[in-house]
């Protein structure tokens, strides 16, 4: 094991393993635009060409209403988004919830979901959930419950339809009217089943993410062209990108008493067995103060939180990490 | 959520803490501190410190030294390895 050299003047060092996070973040795809159904390929990848193509010719800024034209002439953008929308509303309908085993069911069941999208009525709603519980218990997941995968599906119809009729909108329309991340936010609420609790918000924030980035499904252009308000997206602060944010030495780029005292509990338990750090402790003051450090918390969270904390934090895969060279390697941190 | 270090055990962390804070004078490695605080707690009877719990208390102990250092009872050196206790007054 090398050494540690802690250095608290090198800000600099620190600072290279949040860009290095988020780096590798802006180069990875989110794991759901790489399992969309052939049909709604074509209008993700044509939105995104249509993106970068006014924004390059407009040198960067967004003429919202004309180039919300331009997606509206795409066929099956409102299907694409209600189809995402869809997906993360079913993230509250499964409590062994594994995200990658919707995006399958979900595509796998296409023919019948994109009834249920074009015309949202209440009497799929049994039907469209008994397809999906079978089909992800059929994964090898047990334990779920058709009332809560009723109760998304429900909360889905019931948020499109006030959108559709009461509103008398699209999400294709109503997304990018939005220019304040928070308002977003709350606005989305009407879509999910009525609870208050942190896979509630985590729903949202997924679908958030999916919509107000450049390098995803840049609809929600009023978020965008506010000079990056993107870069307000609260990030979800999983234990995976709390563990990639501690371990790795990112939050030492804070430098406050809150980072050191973190760093203080890290160092002293390093010889003592493991160190138990709680999600909850370092959340808001350190791993989303990183996120916002990194000026842009969307790619950080992504490359942070969904793919090196996953596929190799948590499975001590050092020597394969893209961070192996700049982490710090605080490997005896448990993140709980 | 996960497991919590329980009300009776936390405060009898902070109960053996302080008495071992009381019998320090000058400059101390942190680490050998919160070691000594685990060997007391292992030594009274009815603590059964698991591995995962004890994961939980070692950060604990250093909580419980950040507070003090917060109230001015400890001062902490630039190293985050040793701490000392400042001169009592207030």
């Amino acid at each position: 094991m090398s050494s540690l050299e802690i250095d608290l003047r090198r800000k600099d060092r620190y600072e290279d393993i949040i860009r290095s996070i988020s780096e590798y973040g802006s180069s990875v795809k989110e794991a759901v635009f790489e399992n969309l159904p052939d049909e709604l390929m074509v209008p993700y990848q044509r939105v995104r060409e249509l993106y970068i193509q006014e924004t390059t010719r407009s040198k960067g800024r967004i003429d919202v209403n004309s180039l919300i034209q331009l997606y509206m002439n795409v066929p099956k953008t409102e299907e694409l988004l209600r189809y995402l929308l869809l997906t993360t509303v079913l993230f509250m309908g499964f409590r062994n919830l594994r995200n990658e085993v919707i995006y399958r069911v979900i595509r796998r069941n296409y023919d019948m979901i994109s009834h249920l999208i074009s015309r949202p009525e209440y009497s799929l709603i049994n039907d469209v959930s008994m397809k999906l519980l079978n089909d992800y218990e059929g994964e090898g997941i047990k334990g779920e419950d058709i009332q809560e995968v009723s109760n998304a599906v429900h909360g889905f119809v019931y948020g499109l339809r006030k959108l559709t009729k009461a509103y008398g909108t699209t999400l294709l329309r109503w997304i990018p009217k939005f220019r304040d991340m928070n308002d977003f936010e709350k606005a989305l609420t009407m879509f999910y089943p009525p609870r208050a609790n942190e896979r509630r918000k985590r729903a949202i924030r997924t679908f958030i993410r999916w919509v107000s980035h450049e390098t995803n499904l840049p609809v929600a252009l009023g978020i965008i062209s506010r000079g990056g308000g993107h870069r307000r997206y609260t990030m979800i602060a999983d234990v995976y990108s709390t563990m990639v944010t501690i371990r790795s030495g990112a939050f030492l780029a804070l430098n406050n008493d809150h980072a050191m005292k973190i760093l203080n509990k890290i160092l002293v338990n390093k010889d003592g067995g493991g160190v138990t750090i709680k999600v909850d402790e370092v959340k808001g003051g350190l791993v989303r103060a990183v996120g916002r450090l990194s000026n842009d918390p969307i790619t950080y969270e992504r490359g942070g939180a969904f793919r090196i904390g996953h596929e190799y934090c948590s499975r001590l895969k050092c020597s394969e990490c893209p961070l192996n060279k700049v982490c710090m390697k605080f490997t005896w941190v448990n993140i709980k | 959520m996960s497991i919590n270090i329980p009300e009776d055990l936390r405060k009898l962390i902070e109960e053996v803490t302080m008495n071992k804070l009381s019998s320090i004078k000058g400059k101390t490695e942190t680490l050998s501190f919160v070691n000594s605080v685990i060997e007391e707690l292992r030594k009274r009877g009815g603590v059964n410190l698991s591995d995962d719990l004890e994961a939980m208390v070692r950060p604990y102990i250093v909580d419980i030294l950040w507070s003090l250092r917060k109230k001015g009872t400890i001062t902490m050196d630039d190293d985050l390895l040793h701490f000392s206790p400042s001169k009592q007054e207030s």
